[in-house]
């Protein structure tokens, strides 16, 4: 879509950073992206943008990126053509396939990929034989795929975020959507202008909380007590809606039974809270008329994952609030595809379509779709167990497309030597990241701009993204490049035109059966399911039954764990990471972004004052902060914001994840990013 | 009536977002200004256009004058003296290193041309930046305030 003012030429397009899915226009001249335009009529920002959205252009242009297929011989990067680098790959995984297996293959798809790329991407994995296809999704909202489709049938956000401002009460839990979402927040502040009360959860001090009525600076990890808690409260003073328990959900009595042991005196002690804080929250929570949960990787990255994303789950289903306006439960995610690449099957367990690989009927439906006998009918590995598997020396090869590993999977010395163990790694991506680095093979994809398909927004919102300059000359979209080498392994994959690709996906994914490009192209594009090419999407998931087998919602009865790691003598502190308004994930765009960097450069430890008194520690100089698996050195940032045994690192700069730990989340094996035990000490001479 | 830039510093998050925006719109330099005190409140500081200004009345060469809403800089005038960033009293006169000379806030007066808003309102992700006259703030702010204190104090009609 393309309109003219003061004869620009503006092309419309999605922003490529978070989940919420901005549009804007970039101002297009000789082929290059030269200004921007806010796009005051898009349906989920109304023209707002984030710093990094704002900047996002500079990415298409940037001096750093990969121009040409280079290999590694003896440690020295040397260009080769496409022919030559695609052969290589070809070549390198048919053999391994011939002399092991295709199981002793990894493919790590893309979350900041189109739709069409990661659903040809995860067939190629597929048709060779194995399922050992994951993506970042597994390290952010895993546990939402799991969790709530076990409680609500569908894996996703149910209500659109300008639902938001139709509710009267948000409780945000393990979500600083003021720094991460931040277009999010202007419907937070609509709510607001209505007299909505904002409560925020969460163990740090953090720009959303600035927002609330209520806070509620929590232990970290004690999620599940706070939202069993709650829960407890509301049954016990009669505040649940019985109608809506009795009418639309299962399991009422065992959830109840299971939560009767959190009292507000109990849950205090476990969360550092006061008993009236609680009880206060879920008066406010279960009194409003239309109330919603907003949730984000707080919740998510815990061994006990998909156990806080059901007590989130309990709360909504307790007090009816699911299924209408205002009313509903967020999960926001952080990349601009992760939604469609799990709705795409870049998963180990499911197919397209959330098909699991170990259903006959299901996997014989996408089997006959691609004319072959037999696809592989067992879970492949996830993203840390491919990374332990490489260890181990049974994953020999990986091709990696547009994730950064070394930079964002917990306890980053063990990827490392995962990734130096194999005997082939390939990765494809716009820049060299530091996974690229220790890459074999280098191939240059081109950029969201400068190629065209789909992307699925956190609230489920297919948008088309045109093309609107072309790729640097020997650079080649990722759609091309996983065609080509599937050609030369003989696989017949689909078109180079993500038109088409998306004609498949209407067969193989029943929720966007009714989604073309032409729709996807209108302002907002559509929600799925949208099951028809005349079926309107739905921007509201759950208004007269749930996607659940029985139709019904499901309570699930779910306990408080400590985290795995607890304090101890050797590492008295918790550390707990997350993100910066400046920074996005493993910082390989905006560590690169001269308006980011200039603001924000160097990693920065958050300790609060009675801890740096103990330990030492001054404001402004250097600390060293170590866990079992490393150490890290950063700038002190002596501060309030984080409690006293409490210490914060965002996760964008490199190293920060040698720290963390990888125990997982036993269903949904996210890791336990937001928990682990850690030192600090003064850096330099004794 | 004179429009200007209001910030609600309640809304604002110190995201950058306007700075950035900004920056992009003036060649690298930020008339927009978020300044973080304590960690916990951001302040973001623009030029008022102020009327009179103390920038043009410190100005030695008359290179700074208030023009309509604005207080514009005639760069053939300007001397980049620096006298002007003595004189204002909220630090939001800038110095353009490049060309030496002094820059400020014009309301991004291209765009405006366009009948577009300055970018740096179109794209707070906080709503909290606003451009008009002040009547028309005042009374959005009026609005608000109306409904926040009939929350906190219902008036006893037997409904609610």
């Amino acid at each position: 879509m393309e309109f003219t003012m003061s004869n620009k030429e503006l092309k419309s397009t999605v922003c490529p950073y978070c989940g919420v899915g901005c549009g804007f226009y970039v101002h297009v001249q000789d082929d290059r992206a030269v200004g921007l335009e806010y796009m005051t009529d898009h349906p989920v920002c109304n023209g707002r943008l984030c710093a990094k959205g704002n900047a996002a252009m500079d990415i298409i242009h940037h001096s750093d990126r990969l121009k040409s297929p280079m290999k590694k011989t003896g440690g020295r990067w040397e260009r080769v053509s496409w022919d030559e680098a695609l052969d290589t790959v070809a070549h390198k995984l048919q053999s391994i396939n011939q002399k092991q297996s295709a199981d002793a293959i990894a493919f790590l798809a893309s979350a900041k990929c189109t739709n069409e790329e990661n659903y040809v991407f995860q067939k190629l994995a597929r048709l060779m034989g194995t399922n050992n296809v994951d993506h970042c999704a597994r390290l952010c909202h895993s546990p939402t795929v799991v969790g709530l489709a076990r409680a609500l049938g569908s894996g996703a956000m149910t209500n659109p975020l300008s639902d938001l401002a139709l509710s009267d009460c948000v409780l945000i839990i393990g979500s600083n959507l003021a720094e991460n979402h931040a277009p999010a927040l202007h419907w937070i502040w609509a709510a607001k202008d209505q007299g909505a009360d904002i409560i925020v959860a969460d163990p740090r001090l953090t720009p959303t909380v600035w927002a609330a009525d209520e806070f509620l600076q929590l232990k970290p990890g004690s999620d599940i007590a706070l939202l069993n808690g709650m829960a407890q409260v509301i049954i016990t003073e009669g505040l649940a809606d019985k109608d809506f328990i009795a009418r639309r959900t299962n399991g009422f009595n065992q959830m109840a039974a299971s939560v009767m042991v959190y009292t507000p005196e109990k849950v205090a002690a476990l969360t550092g809270l006061q008993a009236k804080q609680i009880i206060k929250a879920a008066r406010t929570y279960a009194k409003a008329g239309a109330a919603t949960i907003v949730y984000c990787m707080g919740i998510t990255q815990h061994t006990v994952g998909s156990d806080n994303v059901a007590a989130c789950a309990n709360l909504a289903l307790l007090t009816g609030n699911i299924g209408r306006p205002g009313a509903g439960v967020m999960p926001l995610r952080g990349q601009n595809n992760v939604q469609g690449a799990c709705d795409m099957g870049a998963l180990p367990g499911v197919l397209p379509g959330y098909a699991a690989v170990i259903d006959d009927d299901l996997r014989s439906q996408i089997a006959a779709l691609w004319g072959v006998e037999n696809l592989p009918t067992e879970d492949g590995l996830t993203v840390v167990e491919m990374m332990q598997a490489a260890k181990d020396g049974r994953i020999k090869a990986m091709w990696i497309m547009g994730e950064d590993p070394v930079n964002s999977d917990p306890n980053a010395k063990k990827v490392q030597a995962a990734l130096s163990a194999l005997e082939f790694l390939v990765v494809q991506d716009i820049f060299l990241t530091d996974t690229a680095q220790m890459a074999d093979l280098v191939l240059p994809a081109a950029s969201w701009a400068e190629k065209s398909g789909t992307f699925t927004n956190t609230e489920r919102r297919v948008q088309w993204c045109d093309q609107i300059v072309s790729p640097p000359e020997d650079v080649k979209p990722d759609l091309w490049i996983i065609n080509e080498i599937g050609n030369r392994m003989g696989l017949q994959l689909g078109s180079n035109e993500a038109e088409a690709v998306l004609a498949e996906i209407n067969t193989a994914v029943p929720a966007y059966a009714g989604i073309n490009r032409q729709r996807a192209t209108k302002r907002g594009g559509v929600h799925w399911p949208c099951l028809a090419e005349d079926h309107p999407g739905t921007p509201i998931l759950h208004t007269e039954c749930f996607t659940t087998a029985s139709g019904k919602g499901q309570f699930l009865a779910v306990g408080f764990k400590p985290p795995v790691e607890t304090v101890n003598h050797d590492y008295p502190l918790v550390l707990t990471t997350g993100r910066l308004a400046l920074h996005y994930n493993s910082g390989s765009m905006t560590r690169r972004t001269i308006q980011m960097t200039e603001r924000i450069s160097r990693l920065r430890v958050e300790i609060h004052p009675d801890d740096a008194a103990q330990f030492n520690i001054e404001n402004g100089a250097l600390t060293r902060v170590t866990t079992a698996r490393g150490e890290i050195t950063a700038e002190t940032h002596l501060t309030a914001t984080v409690e006293p045994g409490v210490i914060f690192l965002p996760f964008h700069f490199p190293g920060v994840n040698e720290l963390t730990i990888d125990a997982l989340d036993s269903e949904a094996k996210i890791p336990a990013f937001k928990v682990c035990a850690c030192r600090v000490e003064k850096e330099g001479p004794e | 009536m004179k429009k200007q830039i209001y910030a609600e510093f309640e809304r604002c998050m110190n995201c950058s977002a306007c700075e950035v925006a900004c920056q992009r719109e003036n060649g690298g330099l930020s008339f927009i200004n978020v300044i973080l005190i304590a960690d916990q409140f951001a302040v973001p500081l623009t030029c008022r256009q102020c009327d009179p200004a103390p920038c043009a009345m410190a100005c030695p060469t008359q290179a700074l004058s208030i023009s309509g809403d604005e207080v514009t800089l005639d760069a053939e005038k300007c001397n980049g003296c620096t006298l002007c960033q003595f004189a204002c009293p909220f630090g939001m006169m800038n110095y353009n290193p490049e060309s030496k000379l002094a820059a400020n806030c014009n309301l991004c007066d291209k765009r405006r041309k366009d009948g577009q808003d300055p970018a740096c309102i179109l794209t707070c992700p906080s709503s909290a930046l606003h451009y008009g006259d002040y009547a028309s703030y005042t009374s959005k702010e009026r609005r608000r305030a109306s409904a926040q204190i009939l929350r906190a104090q219902p008036p006893k009609r037997g409904v609610v």
